[in-house]
């Protein structure tokens, strides 16, 4: 729980038009012009927005991610 | 322009009358260079054509085959490559301006298999910028055209070869799927494409778009050619951490094989949504077709598969991110500005977007593994709607009006999050002549079971046989 109250605090936190040029200054180098970090928001918003919605029809805490999926046991099918 | 009948020939075909010594490799290569010639210059297939190279290769190959020393079916065959494989000494853009003058210092495993096996490459084919996405419009080096239209796209991402097969310019291809990019290409252009699964083909030497989701795939007209070409490219291999290990069995005796007593798994949920109706009528009559063939047709569930597309997107946001941050930090300026755009959104995209899609990444391959316990494989439509025309932002999908990205891999993405060995087969054609393609869907590394279902309802069909109308 505490891990997705940070989470959500980092992402309240990028939501911002700002706070995604100062990331980009870091990250990339160059700080994003504002109609880039228009676009960039716009793309964000679409995937949580998705996300939010699956999110609350799966209720996805309580599921392990598929980053390993080729390790476990029901890669395995059987009929 | 009449067309030199070795060039409709599918490898099996042709490496017969070349095992024989009927036809000389020379004589296939040069018909290959001549057809490029004739049509690629409309359709933007190839980028770059190896004439020199492909002629010295076949006179080798020749050779050899005089000595008494075949390698096999594919000894000889005409080989496109998609542009993002790395071969050795010869450009490898990726369908980008950042790589225009890469020249890679060895080559893929997967070409390396395939030329070990005396196939020939003929040059590099034409790919959506850095395989991220499905129209295959370059904005560097301009769109490929769909020969059975042309002004349609051919799909993406391994459009290039998709457009080539069709228009007889290779005998078979190589591409790569994240997100359908074998698929929707066999699809649009009328030909056959296999991602097999996860971990059965090695993607060391290719450029990659999302780790955790490209699989490299063959290309070709027939089921049967697709089968070959796997058999040479499955296996594991050292340089590919993803590589698995998994025995690969003999693919042939699938190809004589029935479906009678399969049981052919029908997706109640998802796959039939907002579909064509000219899509829809060929699908079920394809599923039809395999039910007369001796298949037993079941419904199958798959509950979470409809939050599968935003997972998609955010998988291979984040992934691709990650690769193209040091090349966005020094060369961001020579990327198209729509595809620096995403890549700039993933750089910065929250981790918890990307843990929440592969926590839907888990449901939807849940969802496949229960439904294929109770099925030996899943039939569904390749693409919701016929093919796009250049330029169309959206298309009509039954009730439903969505961007292309969107219609084009909204049906074969799914399977790339499963990591399902998955066959893409033409089933007919729209009242406009565009062909209309079909999926079969296997267990994991189940991929003889997919090509024994494929095989046996072109066998029935044999839409395979058709050509587009490039004269």
């Amino acid at each position: 729980m505490m891990f997705l109250l940070v989470r959500k605090e980092v992402y309240a936190l990028t939501s911002e038009a700002e706070s995604i040029r100062q990331i980009s200054t870091r990250l990339l180098g160059r700080k994003f012009d504002t109609q880039t970090a228009q676009q960039v928001l716009e793309i964000l918003d679409g995937i949580s927005q998705g996300l939010a919605r699956a999110d609350a029809r799966l209720r996805l805490a309580r599921v392990s991610p598929a980053t390993d999926f080729l390790a476990k046991s029901q890669w395995q099918v059987k009929p | 322009m009449s067309v030199n009948p070795l060039l409709g020939m599918s490898a099996a075909q042709l490496g017969e009358l070349i095992r024989n010594r009927a036809v000389s490799p020379v004589e296939v290569v040069q018909a290959t260079l001549d057809r490029i010639s004739e049509v690629n210059p409309d359709l933007n297939s190839y980028w770059l054509v190896l004439e020199s190279e492909a002629l010295a290769a076949a006179q080798v190959a020749e050779a050899e085959i005089t000595r008494g020393e075949y390698r096999g079916v594919l000894h000889g065959i005409p080989l496109g490559v998609k542009d993002v494989f790395h071969t050795r000494g010869v450009r490898t853009t990726a369908g980008s301006r950042v790589l225009a003058d890469f020249v890679p210092d060895q080559d893929a495993t997967a070409v390396a298999r395939l030329q070990t096996a005396g196939a020939i490459m003929m040059g590099k084919q034409a790919t959506h910028e850095f395989a991220y996405g499905v129209t295959n419009i370059n904005p560097h080096y301009g769109p490929t055209r769909n020969p059975w239209d042309r002004s349609r796209i051919p799909g993406g991402s391994s459009g290039g070869t998709g457009a080539a097969l069709a228009a007889m310019m290779c005998t078979v291809g190589l591409g790569s799927d994240t997100g359908g990019s074998v698929r929707i290409p066999a699809a649009c252009c009328g030909v056959v494409g296999l991602k097999p699964t996860y971990g059965r083909v090695s993607r060391h030497g290719v450029v990659p778009l999302s780790l955790t989701m490209d699989h490299v795939g063959p290309m070709a007209r027939t089921v049967t050619d697709v089968a070959l070409m796997l058999q040479i490219l499955a296996g594991w291999d050292p340089l590919d951490q993803s590589s698995s290990r998994t025995p690969v069995p003999d693919f042939s005796p699938a190809l004589g094989e029935n479906v009678r007593g399969l049981r052919i798994g029908v997706p109640v949920d998802y796959f039939f949504d907002d579909l064509d109706p000219e899509v829809e009528l060929a699908v079920r009559a394809a599923i039809q077709d395999l039910g007369d063939l001796g298949a037993e047709i079941v419904e199958v569930s798959l509950p979470h598969i409809v939050d599968v597309m935003v997972a998609q997107y955010a998988i291979v946001l984040a992934e691709a991110s990650a690769w193209h941050l040091p090349l966005l930090q020094t060369h961001s300026e020579q990327y198209s500005p729509e595809l620096r755009s995403l890549l700039e959104a993933g750089c910065v995209m929250p981790s918890l977007h990307y843990i929440q899609a592969q926590q839907v990444r888990t449901l939807v391959a849940q969802d496949f593994y229960t439904a294929l316990t109770q099925a030996d494989v899943l039939v569904t439509p390749t693409l919701p709607v016929p093919v796009p025309s250049i330029g169309a932002t959206h298309v009509q999908s039954g009730n439903r009006t969505e961007s292309v990205i969107d219609a084009m891999i909204r049906l074969t993405c799914p399977m790339d999050q499963a990591g399902l060995p998955t066959l893409s087969l033409p089933c007919g054609f729209t009242s406009a002549g565009l062909p209309v393609g079909f999926q079969v869907v296997g267990r994991p590394f189940a991929e003889a079971t997919v090509i024994q279902v494929g095989h046996a309802y072109e066998s029935a069909r044999e839409w395979h046989r058709r050509s587009p109308p490039l004269e």
